[in-house]
């Protein structure tokens, strides 16, 4: 069996070397160079959008203060609109924010303050500069994130390729039972389950991924086992969506995959059965899911939305959700567009990693 | 079992059950190969050829019953039935491959596009023969050059949809012979190929088969590549042999109506090019809820009301390397048959 | 009767300072071990001078305040919204505090006193009292808000209306000088009655630290005055020296703008009781006690008492209920809605109390007519007293309140409600009842109104349907489903009353176009007319004419537009109550312009307002039985951080 493995490893990642070619690497630079140019035009589509649902962030702010009881004159609002440059016209506001984006002169206070050349300017709802703001929530985002696409590419594989391979068995119709619900079941809603659940069972409701003791002393040996009770809620509702669908894919491609010529003819070389399936089934079949991987790539960077709000975890998608609400435009434009630029890359790479898996796609081009 | 003798195939029944009802495409197949003879297997699409001898190496899907035996002739462990070992189970995967090969009918998509025609002819080498990476290789590239494969090295890194039809098919030639089998299992491997490149690849499994002094089971519904390939055949229809025999005897003398139609239906050099071609009538009827009586009943000219509805021929040897299944065939042997038949079906009516 | 009061108050005080000079001062055990281990200095030097010192012995509403025990950390979740809470009214001291009644009493100022026609207020500060790092609180720190932060308006935001007079249409301001460290006062052109000036509820503060922002005022903002010199900072000085501190703004005017609320930020000094220590956008948002806070107890305590207040930032308002039946919250705060204090009182049983905040709504619900509409018709229409009745009559409050509170209400017109000043009984329930015949009367003989054949009333003269658009601010669906049992009764009669739920309503009403009425807004609240007069006197509904109370003084020009009947009258009496230098005489006024506002009906309303509820874990002590939800006293916040305690 062991020597089946390094076989099958062997043979999994035979080609690379030869896959080094010229129009490969030119493909890519190709591919890199064309992002940014779209990424220009997403820019100022991007500003279009946020900007128009009617009013702007200055009306956003005064509704909530004079909902509050605040009273502000018109003269107080005028002032506000021109210190967040909100009065100038459309084109010239676009124009000044993505010019400071590509190159802010040495010469400029933006550049003697902070020492870039890429005035990302700042979010008027936090006051702060936006890539501070950003990299508040970055490191929680994508750490969640990863964990729980992690979590989830190693659970639904092993179950899609057992329900594929046991078709009709129990499991396999216990398991698809499961990958409807959990692919249909919104997230929130487990969310709020769960959590009642929780409250239920164990009077703590879970609320947050972290308590107050870890907000204050930070995640340590003492208090490792409540985060760990925290993070259960959160995996499952925001990888039990992911996981089921990728079951569901993985199972279908492969059940395809399991019914192909080809794996008689192995079978007919004593090829053992396991090894049919990951070393020629699986190969095949993964083709659609690392397509799925490209957009996952801008995903890691937004986590998902609405499961986060009602978790009470604050990773980037609320914060561009609060953003967009009150057209908060800088905020939520660099946001956007760093994951239109990891949505381009992650398809990049995407492309790049089927043409490593799949030969026919590195020759023709395409599909079979 | 007889030394001469490689493989032995006796009473092998598969089944399928379905939905419907039980399905079943083999009933009984008896037939026998010695070392280094072609033996041919004929018949109509659906007469459960493939089944058959996909039962032999134990590919078939999971749901397929077989019953019966199924005798080869190890060198190692002598007369060992296939049928009882477990078809996932390391035993049979030491005779695939290695003591008996198979080669399919479309060489396009039997080989994964995923991997270089060289890994997976290597896989073969590196399972059976040696875990050397290198001497496998070198192995492979071997067989390759031996099965006409030109630039063998550079076509041992290409994948298969660089190759063409009649390439690939030499390719998995050369992915069966690389273990050096004793039993090599055609299944109609000219079928999805042109015509000039049919007789190059014909001529190449007859090279071989002297090369490696091995054994050929070659399934077909092509009677002029019988002609050529095979010393033995077995006419099969709906399951059963029919007839068997060696190529010469079942030329000039065909027995059965079954065969004698097969005959009839090949284009003769001569005949006329405004004759129609003969064809026997109907189509192969499904293998479900067989009643007791001769499979070709519906379509036979020769068909004796009464009887051959009534009961099922079986083989009898009319003549040395010559059985027949039927019962209007006039040699003493079949006529015994018939009037054993006919005695029992008047002990059930009389009843 | 209320000057008796005052001076009851006053000696009370007075008798309180003289008992603090016999009494030894204590501290909290976390400030004491700091002082044993020499990080701070012992109490008596932190506290001002013992005559100086506050000592407080009752809360405002004249509950008397218990001793109570040092230690604790209270927990509060808060929806990110209620931020603004946090920053703002929970620390907050002002110059000039007011209890339940309205009746001022000292807070930061030990004294002040005026010369005879009230044109120059001396004020004395506490002496020895001292800012959150130590630095003393002096006059100098009031010149220098004044000069070099808000006068010039480097603070960013509104002038604060007291300290300007409007002579002639021109802002005059008025002048201040330091006395001596601990004395300041202040000159104004004409008379300024102490009603106009520190006991209104808009003065707030009038002093930020010196010592920070002494090198953080640029040049670009320098205005002249006569104590401080232009600084000679360039905007990017200060912003880099901002930076230096940890806070990264985007322009030289946010740096000035952040001082505004000064207790926001960790990095600069306050004399609340609490002191901030992190960003009010992080997670969890820590308030620790000031060392240097300037009140004591009647023992001698240094207030506070809890030694934390910890605010945990979630999502909404469900998760912060979960977080106090789950014990990992102290206290809750629920708006308006009683079926959740009653589900929490019944999964929390004895654990839990109850106190309510009473509203000073005059009336839920509160619908208001576009008086200056363009639309001539319209706006004859809406000037008509009977038109207003009719609308009122139109609606059945009974079902209204059992629809919109499940009956949790009563049935009321736009009136001040229980216990607020000037309630009425009669007041609550004018034209309050059911009779859409009535109504229809109204509009056909009162009003003029021609009801046509597809069952809408028409407008004589050109004919149209009388159709109105009502502006209302929030957009959310309650809103509408809320309105939408008033407008089935409208619809009965005949009047198309139809939602506009706008974003930017300001705007729209502010440029007077596009509405015709305003619902849930414009709304008649404050405890007194002080509070928000300008929707007692409702002028300034529209751009031409801006009566607005805090910020620009309270002037019409009256080219835009005439006041004529009624609400001329009701104008002159405000004039009139303006005059009126105490606040305690104003009382007789003020309930001769509630009178014509009930009269008139201008604004009409449905329901009682629900109250707001804290829930409050049991064990913490000296909680206020009492509580008006208004600006004036704070908000939520009035309970008082500085004195509660857990038992």
């Amino acid at each position: 069996m062991n020597d089946e493995k390094t076989k099958e490893t062997g043979g999994f990642f035979e080609g690379i070397a030869s896959f080094f070619r010229r129009d490969l690497v030119s493909y890519i630079i190709k591919r890199i160079l064309a992002i940014f140019p779209s990424l220009l035009l997403i820019s100022f589509v991007i500003f279009v959008v946020i900007q128009l649902p009617p009013g702007d962030y200055v009306s956003a702010y005064i509704a909530k203060l004079t909902g509050q009881g605040e009273q502000m004159p018109p003269e107080v609002i005028e002032q506000l609109r021109a210190d967040f440059d909100l009065d100038k016209p459309f084109m010239l506001q676009y124009w000044s924010w993505i010019k400071g984006i590509i190159w802010t002169p040495s010469n400029t206070t933006w550049y003697r303050l902070y020492g870039s050349h890429h005035n990302w300017k700042y979010s008027f709802s936090e006051g702060k500069p936006v890539w501070t703001v950003i990299r508040e929530y970055l490191p929680l985002t994508v750490g969640l994130t990863l964990a729980v696409m992690i979590f989830q590419y190693l659970v639904s594989i092993p179950l899609a390729v057992y329900s594929a391979t046991h078709q009709y068995s129990l499991g396999d119709y216990l398991l698809s039972f499961i990958g409807f619900i959990g692919a249909a079941v919104p997230g929130f809603i487990l969310a709020i389950i769960c959590m009642i659940l929780a409250y239920k069972w164990t009077g703590n409701p879970l609320v947050g991924l972290f308590s107050k003791e870890m907000l204050e002393n930070g995640v340590h040996w003492g208090n490792i086992g409540e985060f760990l009770k925290r993070l259960i809620i959160p995996f499952i509702v925001l990888g039990l969506g992911g996981t089921c669908g990728t079951i569901r894919s993985i199972r279908a491609q492969m059940l395809d995959e399991i019914s192909q010529p080809y794996t008689l003819t192995a079978r007919a070389k004593g090829v053992s059965e396991t090894k049919i399936i990951w070393k020629y089934c699986f190969r095949a079949a993964i083709n659609p899911t690392v397509t799925g991987l490209g957009t996952s790539l801008s995903h890691l960077f937004s986590g998902s939305t609405v499961s986060a709000m009602v978790l009470n975890i604050m990773i980037m998608g609320p914060v561009l959700y609060d953003a967009l609400l009150s057209q908060d435009m800088y905020l939520a434009g660099a946001i956007v567009m760093v994951q239109a630029f990891l949505v381009e890359v992650g398809i990049l790479l995407a492309d790049i990693g089927l043409a490593f898996l799949d030969p026919r796609i590195r020759f023709s081009g395409g599909s079979r | 079992m007889d030394d001469n003798m490689i493989l032995h195939v006796k009473d092998l029944n598969i089944s399928i059950p379905l939905h419907e009802g039980l399905l079943t495409p083999v009933r009984g197949v008896n037939f026998d190969m010695k070392k280094g003879e072609t033996v041919g297997l004929v018949g109509e699409s659906g007469c459960g050829k493939s089944l058959t001898c996909r039962a032999i190496l134990a590919i078939n899907e999971k749901k397929c019953k077989t019953s019966g035996n199924i005798l080869y002739n190890s060198d190692e462990k002598g007369e060992i039935d296939l049928l009882t070992m477990d078809p996932r189970g390391k035993d049979i995967r030491a005779i695939r491959g290695k003591e008996i090969s198979m080669i399919f009918q479309e060489p396009m998509v039997a080989f994964s596009p995923l991997y270089t025609i060289g890994n997976q002819i290597t896989e073969a080498t590196l399972l059976h023969i040696t875990k050397d990476k290198k001497k496998a290789k070198e192995i492979s590239l071997d067989v390759m050059k031996k099965v006409g494969i030109a630039n063998a090295e550079k076509r041992y890194n290409q994948y298969p949809h660089e190759f063409s039809g009649g390439m690939l098919q030499r390719a998995m030639i050369s992915m069966a012979l690389v273990c050096n089998p004793k039993i090599l299992i055609a299944d109609e491997p000219t079928t999805a190929l042109d015509v000039t490149i049919q007789a190059q690849i014909l001529e190449l499994m007859k090279e071989m088969q002297k090369d490696f002094n091995m054994g050929i089971l070659f399934i077909t519904h092509d009677l002029g590549v019988v002609a050529k390939m095979c010393d033995r055949v077995n006419v099969m229809y709906l399951g059963k042999i029919v007839e068997s025999g060696t190529t010469e005897k079942i030329y000039e003398d065909p027995e059965h109506p079954y065969t004698r139609g097969l005959m009839g239906s090949v284009h003769k050099i001569g005949q006329k090019k405004t004759e129609r071609l003969f064809s026997i009538e109907g189509t192969v009827p499904l293998a479900m809820n067989l009643p007791r009586a001769c499979g070709f009943y519906e379509r036979c000219d020769a068909r004796i009301e009464g009887l051959c509805d009534r009961a099922e021929p079986e083989l009898v040897e009319v003549a040395p390397e010559h059985s027949v299944a039927c019962f209007a065939c006039p040699h003493p042997a079949c006529k015994a048959q018939r009037a054993a038949a006919e005695e029992m079906i008047r002990r059930e009516d009389g009843r | 009767m209320k000057k008796v009061l005052v001076i009851v108050l006053a000696a009370l005080l007075t008798l309180g300072i003289v008992a603090a000079q016999a009494v030894e001062f204590k501290e909290a055990p976390m400030l004491a071990e700091k002082v044993a281990a020499g990080e701070l200095p012992p109490v008596e030097e932190r506290l001002p001078k013992a005559e100086d010192v506050y000592v407080m012995t009752e809360l405002k509403n004249h509950q008397p305040l218990e001793i109570g025990k040092y230690g604790g950390v209270l927990t509060k979740a808060v929806t990110k919204v209620g931020n603004w809470e946090i920053c703002r009214s929970s620390t907050l001291e002002r110059p000039v505090d007011f209890d339940t009644n309205g009746t001022p009493f000292n807070n930061v100022l030990k004294s002040l006193e005026s010369n005879e026609d009230m044109t120059e207020w001396t004020m004395h500060l506490r002496e020895g009292m001292k800012w959150s790092d130590g630095e003393p609180f002096t006059a100098d720190d009031i010149t220098f808000w004044f000069y070099m932060l808000h006068k010039n308006n480097y603070d960013g935001l509104a002038y604060w209306a007291p300290l300007f007079q409007v002579i002639d249409g021109k802002e005059v301001w008025a002048d201040v000088e330091k006395i001596d460290d601990y004395t300041v006062k202040w000159t104004f052109a004409q008379p300024q009655f102490r009603s106009n000036f520190v006991d209104t509820g808009d003065l707030k503060w009038f002093w930020a630290p010196k010592h920070f922002w002494e090198d953080k005022v640029p040049s670009s903002y320098y205005m002249e005055n006569p104590i401080w010199p232009d600084t000679g900072l360039s905007d990017e000085e200060v912003m880099a020296k901002f930076m230096e501190i940890g806070m990264e703004l985007d322009s030289v005017k946010a740096c000035g703008k952040s001082g505004y609320y000064f207790w926001n930020h960790p990095q600069m000094p306050t004399i609340s009781a609490y002191i901030t220590m992190n960003e009010k956008s992080d997670p969890l948002v820590k308030l620790v006690r000031n060392p240097y806070y300037w009140k004591v107890d009647a023992e001698g305590n240094q207030l506070p008492y809890i030694d934390e207040i910890d605010f945990l930032i979630v999502n909404n308002s469900d998760q912060a209920i979960l977080m106090l039946e789950s014990n990992d919250s102290d206290v809750d705060y629920i708006v308006a809605n009683i079926k959740d204090v009653i589900a929490i009182e019944d999964a929390m049983g004895d654990g839990v109390e109850r106190h309510e905040l009473t509203s000073t709504y005059w009336g839920d619900g509160q619908l208001y007519f576009n008086l200056t509409d363009k639309n001539l018709e319209m706006r004859d229409l809406v000037n008509n007293k009977n038109f207003r009745i009719a609308m009122s009559v139109a609606v059945d409050r009974e079902q209204v309140v059992n629809l919109w509170y499940d009956g949790l209400t009563e049935p009321a017109n736009a009136a001040p409600e229980y216990p607020n000043f000037g309630y009425n009984e009669e007041w609550s329930l004018r034209y309050t009842q059911y009779d859409p015949e009535y109504a229809k009367k109204l509009l056909t003989e009162e009003c003029g109104l021609v009801m046509g054949n597809d069952g809408w009333f028409h407008f004589p003269g050109s004919g149209d349907k009388v159709s109105l658009s009502v502006v209302c601010s929030k957009t959310d669906a309650a809103t509408a489903e809320k309105y939408a049992v008033l407008k089935q009764y409208w619809d009965a009669i005949g009047i198309e009353m139809n939602l506009n739920q706008a974003d930017n309503y300001n705007t729209i009403c502010d440029s007077n176009e596009g509405w015709d009425a305003a619902w849930g807004d414009q709304e008649i609240s404050g405890y007194k007319i002080e509070s928000r007069p300008k929707q007692f006197i409702p002028l300034n509904l529209a751009a031409t004419w801006y009566s607005f109370y805090d910020t620009r003084g309270s002037a019409y020009n009256p080219e835009f537009f005439d006041l004529e009947g009624d609400l001329l009258k009701l104008y002159n009496v405000y004039q009139e109550w303006l005059q009126i230098p105490e606040l305690t005489d104003r009382d007789e006024k003020e309930l001769e312009m509630m009178q014509i506002l009930i009269d008139n009906t201008w604004f009409l309303a449905f329901s009682t307002t629900p109250s707001e509820y804290y829930m409050v874990r049991t064990g913490l002590g000296n909680w206020p039985e009492t509580m008006l939800n208004e600006d004036k006293f704070n908000f939520q916040m009035q309970f008082g951080f500085n004195t509660i305690y857990f038992k």
